[in-house]
């Protein structure tokens, strides 16, 4: 072996690498190698790929994969079983079918004008309605770092320059809100990505990050089939959207050890979620029995529809097989395309929203729909039935924003709040700083409610106070107190700077007397 | 004259962890459906670890493993034995994973800015690295995900999953010569990129 072609020595080192080389051959290329040290160099950079290649890290095994898998095998076989012959709903509909013709037939021959004119109105309030042309989810492409801050924060980005987002917030008993909203260029939008969020929280182990992959990989779905998008710019928001919010963080809480559930809590708080776990000590929830509780993609849901000039709530079946069909085609550019165009029209249309929008569909009476500069909001009111849908272990409540104003009066300065609290403002320079700090912390209960960083009037805010009486009485006091301490540093500044004469004297302020 | 090679599917006595995969198949095809459980337990690591090679990336592995998994469930009652289990389900997650490879493709097109400026990002690192180093699994596999898929795909199957010719052959429905030849150049190709590394 004197002479090789490169082609051939390629040939030969592959084979010889893989021990494919016959006998007589392998000790040819052997004595051909010790006289040609260039090829024998490479061919110890192949065999030390080869090595390293086969001893490559494995992923942790995933103890979830059979359960999951079986869940959608199952989710797939009762689909089929529904086209089988003898089950199919369709005989059950045509039978129906056929007898509300005969029923409707009979009727109609008595009374034709009041069928005609119901069956037009109808029509009108379909094509009203209901979305047209192609419909796709909006996220096709999310990744686990969007579910996981969807699940924290209740907001998602809707068009790619950021600039819109979609929000959702859970008001306990009274329903939920989706709110579109514009987003100034300095408001920032708070993002964790998955890791950050393991670190913080303590989920170190593979196992508790798989679990951590599951959930958010199975909410992942349940999100991308929430928000859909049609050809014709509108835009389908499942109406239960707010509730997969709470699930979704229930779920997280749920799968955490306590130490680790507070630590998910702090990061709540720090980023002001919506919602807050109450059950910090409840033990860890097994994850088979948790991802048991997350539920499948249902056939038919409910969907708010929004289109240029309508919102109306739509019941729409929901094919994920055939959607994902449609994303696989990459027919998804138009869409989105045409969706993010929609958000620009809407953010345009605010104030046409808030005197023309229609409101339609079966269940629009519990729609509500206020708009402002910024967003425009969906109010919708809980059904009346609530199906069992994210019964899962509920260990959130939402957060308690700001607390509610009944009723308010101003007298003198003071505004009452309701009957057992009040609240006065004055003017946030350097002694209404100190009186502030100096206010009888033990006596009254109070909170600020604009900070002096960023107003330059500051409120308090008093909360169980015993009488207003007893209240004024005791700023007189405080009033009187203040001006005696006021004079008092005054006197100790001025003092200060007599000592220390290098220093430029500042003209004496006179003490200013708050105005209550 | 031998037996006719008739395999006893309803053997009690052997658990069903411990019988074959073509037994399992046939258990399966008679109806018993539960028996996929043993096939996925014996082969899902295996296949989630190809796409994790194939994809270097966590995120989506257990997506993709499922759809394979899924498309073996519903395509086993019409496997017909011409080649065994798991290279019949190492093929379905290869033409999976092609398929996934084809839609990134269109999706990159789309931001090929980003892509670009990424990519240069990564010849610069490695560059940088010696071939000593710590990194040097890194930096090998960093090479491997460069090369063309038609010859990353055999290296990955016979360096990375350990499977001979005739089964490379079986799961990239090509020649055995075709593996051959593609390994070759694959290699080759791996080993240009790793020649400057060596040298510095």
């Amino acid at each position: 072996m004197k002479h090789i072609d490169t082609k051939d020595l390629e040939r030969i080192i592959s084979l010889y690498l893989d021990d494919e080389l016959e006998v007589e051959e392998k000790q040819k290329f052997e004595v051909f190698l010790s006289n040609n040290p260039s090829v024998a160099r490479e061919v110890e950079i192949l065999r030390t790929a080869k090595k390293n290649l086969s001893a490559r890290r494995k992923l942790p095994a995933n103890d979830w994969f059979w359960l999951k898998l079986a869940s959608a095998i199952e989710a797939k076989d009762s689909r089929r079983r529904n086209l089988l012959p003898a089950t199919r709903p369709q005989f059950a509909l045509a039978l129906a079918g056929i007898l509300t013709i005969l029923v409707v037939g009979t009727l109609y021959f008595r009374d034709a004008p009041l069928f005609h004119k119901f069956f037009i109105d109808k029509k009108n309030q379909i094509q009203n309605t209901l979305m047209t042309g192609n419909i796709i989810p909006f996220f096709f492409n999310l990744d686990k770092d969007d579910v996981l801050n969807f699940a924290l924060f209740g907001s998602i980005t809707l068009d790619s320059t950021n600039n819109t987002t979609l929000q959702v917030k859970n008001t306990e008993d009274k329903g939920s809100q989706i709110e579109i909203v514009r987003r100034n260029l300095h408001d920032e939008i708070p993002a964790v990505s998955v890791a950050d969020f393991c670190k913080k929280v303590g989920i170190v182990k593979p196992q508790q990050q798989l679990v951590m992959d599951s959930i958010l990989g199975t909410y992942k779905e349940k999100l991308i089939a929430s928000v859909l998008v049609s050809e014709n710019k509108e835009i389908a928001i499942h109406e239960r959207l707010a509730d997969l919010n709470r699930a979704m963080v229930s779920t997280i809480a749920a799968s955490l050890e306590p130490a680790q559930r507070s630590r998910f809590q702090r990061i709540l708080e720090e980023h002001e979620a919506p919602f807050a776990v109450v059950a910090m000590n409840a033990p860890k929830v097994e994850p088979q029995q948790l991802l048991r509780s997350i539920p499948r993609i249902a056939h038919t849901n409910s969907y708010v529809v929004i289109s240029k000039d309508t919102i109306s709530i739509a019941e729409m079946k929901m094919n994920i097989d055939s959607i994902r069909e449609t994303v696989w085609n990459h027919r998804t550019r138009e869409h989105r395309k045409a969706a993010e165009e929609m958000m620009r029209e809407l953010a345009e249309l605010q104030r046409r929203f808030e005197n023309n929008v229609i409101i339609g569909g079966t269940h629009s009476n519990r729609v509500r729909v206020f708009s402002n500069e910024n967003a425009f909001s969906i109010n919708l009111e809980a059904p009346a039935a609530v199906s069992p849908e994210y019964e899962i272990v509920d260990m959130v409540r939402p957060r308690v924003i700001t607390p509610p104003t009944p009723r308010k009066i101003n007298r003198g300065g003071v505004t009452v709040i309701g009957d057992s609290a009040f609240s006065f403002e004055f003017s946030a320079d350097d002694e209404a700083v100190r009186v502030f700090r100096r206010l009888p912390r033990g006596e009254f209960k109070f909170e600020i409610v604009d900070s002096i960083e960023r107003s330059p009037k500051m409120k308090i805010m008093f909360k169980s106070t015993p009488s207003k009486r007893e209240f004024e009485a005791k700023l007189r006091e405080m009033r009187d107190r203040e001006r005696e301490l006021i004079d008092l540093d005054s006197l100790l500044r001025e003092s200060e700077r007599t000592v220390n004469s290098e220093k430029p004297a500042v003209p004496k302020k006179s003490p200013k007397v708050l105005e209550l | 004259m031998g037996k006719p090679a008739v395999i006893n599917i309803n053997n009690a006595n052997i658990p069903h962890e411990e019988k074959s995969d073509d037994s399992l198949i046939m258990l399966f095809q008679s109806g018993e459906k539960d028996v996929f459980r043993h096939l996925v337990k014996r082969y899902q690591e295996k296949v989630r670890n190809l796409i994790f090679s194939i994809f270097n990336e966590s995120d989506i592995v257990d997506d993709l493993a499922q759809e394979v998994f899924i498309k073996a469930y519903e395509g086993l009652p019409n496997f017909r034995f011409q080649s065994t289990f798991y290279t019949w389900l190492y093929r379905i997650a290869v033409n999976r994973s092609r398929d996934e490879m084809r839609r990134r493709k269109v999706r990159r097109f789309f931001t090929f800015q980003n892509v670009e400026s990424s990519s240069n990002l990564k010849i610069e690192n490695l560059v940088t690295t010696t071939f000593d180093d710590e990194n040097v699994k890194e930096t090998i596999e960093q090479s491997l995900n460069k090369l063309p898929e038609k010859y990353r795909m055999p290296i990955i199957l016979k360096d990375i999953d350990g499977l001979s010719y005739d089964e490379i052959a079986d799961v990239l429905e090509c020649e055995v010569g075709t593996v051959k030849s593609r390994l070759s150049r694959g290699r080759a190709m791996l080993k240009e990129m790793l020649k400057p590394l060596v040298t510095n």
